[in-house]
């Protein structure tokens, strides 16, 4: 599940994924609907920004995605700034990229948690 | 009048009387019974008297008093006619007694304030007018003694009233003042050495305008004069004055009228505070606004530049390229660059640096797509109807791309050959506060069984993931005659990043 509230970037990421061999099940632009989405959509992984719509941000998303099924998140953000990278990995994530993101790095990540024989 | 009983004259018998005696009897008795009458009438009138009445002798001894003496103290006159002063005022001993009674025979009169006890042991603050009469050989003072605990009470509130406002008066930061109708300060607080170092016996008798810099006196006079005239209030009226050692102190004045027993205009009160400091935060928050303005602007400038840069990189491109589905791709690439330009652009001429105009943006935006496709006036014409609504960049970006999308699709496929035809757009705002964007054309038509949601093309994909997920709207389309599209969206929709 990709939570990109750019979704002209969501898209382009949905088909580089595609292009992996992974299914993207939904794309969300704010955080009450990746919330939402990942407790009916139950998905592998959520790859997630930070900064997106809706009144939570990607990382408070993250906690409760966390808390409720437990699925590893991905973070991916624009801003570079430490107390940004602090708050990611307090909120234990499976991986985190700066944008424009080095997809290479993005697969290993992501193959780590989910083979893509899964 | 406690004794009723008429005084009888006894006479001898009138008949032994010779006659002109026995007139002059009669005479008599009618004077007496006339001078009794007077008595009574004024010993009634002394007895009501509001005021206490003492007859004393010499020794401080009460040799008499009236009903309100009586009351006021709660002894009956016999009691009261058996004590002295020093029973009943705790502050007389005999030593003042003896000043007292020789101040008072040598002037006649005196006034003091002193304390009266009650039977019950109350005290009762009084003011005695004191009057020295000699009647009958005997010396007397004749005291009336008004009860004071009201008089007291009302100024001693008074009192405290007025401690009250000096010590808010003298404790707040700021200066209190007050002015005569000629604007002649009658009143300064001690606070005026803090604000422009003068004390206040310096200030009072100068005008405000006396203490400010020769221009700014002009200007503020002329100010004052207006608000004078008609009687109103001064409003944190920003004022430029010289402190005592020669710097520049701006002060904010408000202040009200008040006026004299006849209505008249007799000064204004009120207080000054000391705002240079907040001046001086505010110029900087404004240099520093601009400064920020100024960057913002060229970065929007600066990155409507590089999308040109990108949109003329693909020209140079598309020189080289001769396969007629390349080229297209191109082109669309380009529109959609030219797109997002035009925001930028549009946000750099703006006011306020985060909204634009959508019928500024839309109307050049729909002129230039069409542009693009060198498809004459008179064979395809564009009918625009966009109210004037100001949205963020977030949501003017992607209007701009679904229209971009929309308006490419219907130039591309909708007016095969020479088919001539028109495009409507049209966005207004709706009463419930949303956003209804509505784009038609009158071409060949969608296939009725056309599923936009499920289309492969990029540009439809697009159309509908900006405006379901981007713009969190609805999307409609109707395939009847004329082909339509309506989308529904409200804005804002998250906090705004810039």
């Amino acid at each position: 599940m990709i939570v990109e509230d750019e979704i002209i970037e969501a898209m382009f990421l949905g088909k580089i994924l595609e292009l992996w061999g992974y299914e993207v099940c939904e794309i969300t632009t704010s955080g009450e609907d990746a919330v939402h989405e990942a407790e009916v959509e139950r998905p592998d992984a959520v790859i997630m920004d930070i900064y997106i719509h809706g009144k939570i941000s990607g990382i408070e998303a993250a906690d409760k995605i966390r808390f409720k099924v437990g699925i590893p998140i991905i973070f991916m953000t624009g801003y570079s700034d430490e107390e940004t990278k602090q708050k990611a990995c307090a909120a234990h994530a499976a991986g985190y990229f700066v944008k424009p993101l080095n997809y290479n790095r993005l697969k290993e990540a992501l193959t780590s948690i989910v083979p893509q024989d899964s | 009048m406690k004794d009723k009983k008429e005084t009888k004259v006894l006479l001898p018998e009138e008949s032994a009387m010779p006659h002109r005696e026995r007139a002059v009897l009669k005479g008599f008795e009618r004077d007496w019974k006339s001078a009794e009458k007077a008595l009574r009438l004024t010993r009634f009138t002394v007895d009501n008297l509001s005021d206490a009445v003492y007859w004393m002798d010499s020794k401080a001894r009460i040799v008499d008093v009236n009903e309100t003496a009586c009351s006021m103290l709660g002894f009956t006159r016999e009691e009261l006619l058996n004590l002295t002063v020093f029973n009943i005022d705790p502050d007389f001993t005999e030593d003042k007694w003896v000043k007292a009674w020789d101040t008072l025979k040598d002037r006649g009169k005196m006034t003091l304030e002193t304390k009266h006890r009650t039977k019950d042991g109350r005290i009762i603050p009084v003011e005695i007018m004191a009057n020295y009469l000699s009647f009958g050989g005997r010396e007397l003072d004749c005291a009336f003694a008004r009860d004071i605990t009201e008089h007291r009470r009302a100024e001693e509130a008074l009192q405290e009233s007025e401690e009250r406002f000096r010590s808010l008066v003298e404790s707040t930061s700021d200066w209190v003042w007050e002015v005569d109708a000629q604007g002649v300060y009658t009143y300064v607080s001690p606070q005026i050495r803090n604000l422009l170092g003068y004390s206040p016996e310096e200030v009072i008798g100068k005008t405000p305008f006396d203490l400010m810099p020769t221009e700014e006196a002009r200007r503020i006079s002329g100010i004052f004069a207006s608000i004078s005239a008609n009687k109103k209030s001064i409003k944190n009226l920003e004022n430029i004055n010289r402190h005592k050692d020669g710097r520049l102190v701006v002060l904010e004045t408000s202040g009200v009228p008040f006026y004299d027993s006849q209505g008249n205009l007799a000064g204004y009160r009120g207080i000054d505070r000391d705002i240079t400091e907040r001046k001086l935060v505010e110029e900087r928050l404004e240099a520093s606004i601009r400064e920020k303005e100024t960057l913002l602007r060229e970065l929007y400038h600066r990155t409507k530049n590089n999308m040109q840069v990108i949109s003329n990189l693909i020209d140079l491109q598309v020189i080289s390229v001769n396969d007629e589905q390349t080229l297209k791709l191109f082109r669309e690439t380009q529109n959609r660059i030219k797109t997002m330009a035009l925001v930028h652009e549009k946000l750099y001429q703006s006011k306020d640096l985060s909204n634009l105009n959508l019928k500024d943006y839309i109307g050049d935006l729909a002129n230039a797509v069409l542009g693009s496709y060198q498809l004459s006036a008179d064979r395809i014409s564009l009918h625009l109807d966009v109210e004037s609504i100001s949205v963020s960049i977030d949501t003017a970006t992607p209007c701009g791309l679904i229209i971009n999308e929309l308006m490419s699709n219907s130039l591309k496929h909708a007016f095969p050959g020479d088919r001539r035809g028109e495009v409507c757009l049209s966005i207004r705002q709706s009463e419930e506060g949303g956003i209804e964007m509505c784009f038609s054309d009158n071409g060949i038509g969608l296939p009725k069984s056309f599923d936009f949601r499920n289309a492969r093309s990029l540009g439809l994909t697009l159309v509908k993931n900006l405006s379901e997920k981007q713009l969190k709207g609805t999307i409609e389309l109707r395939t009847d005659h004329p082909t339509e599209f309506r989308i529904k969206f409200r804005e804002p929709l998250y906090r705004k990043r810039v």
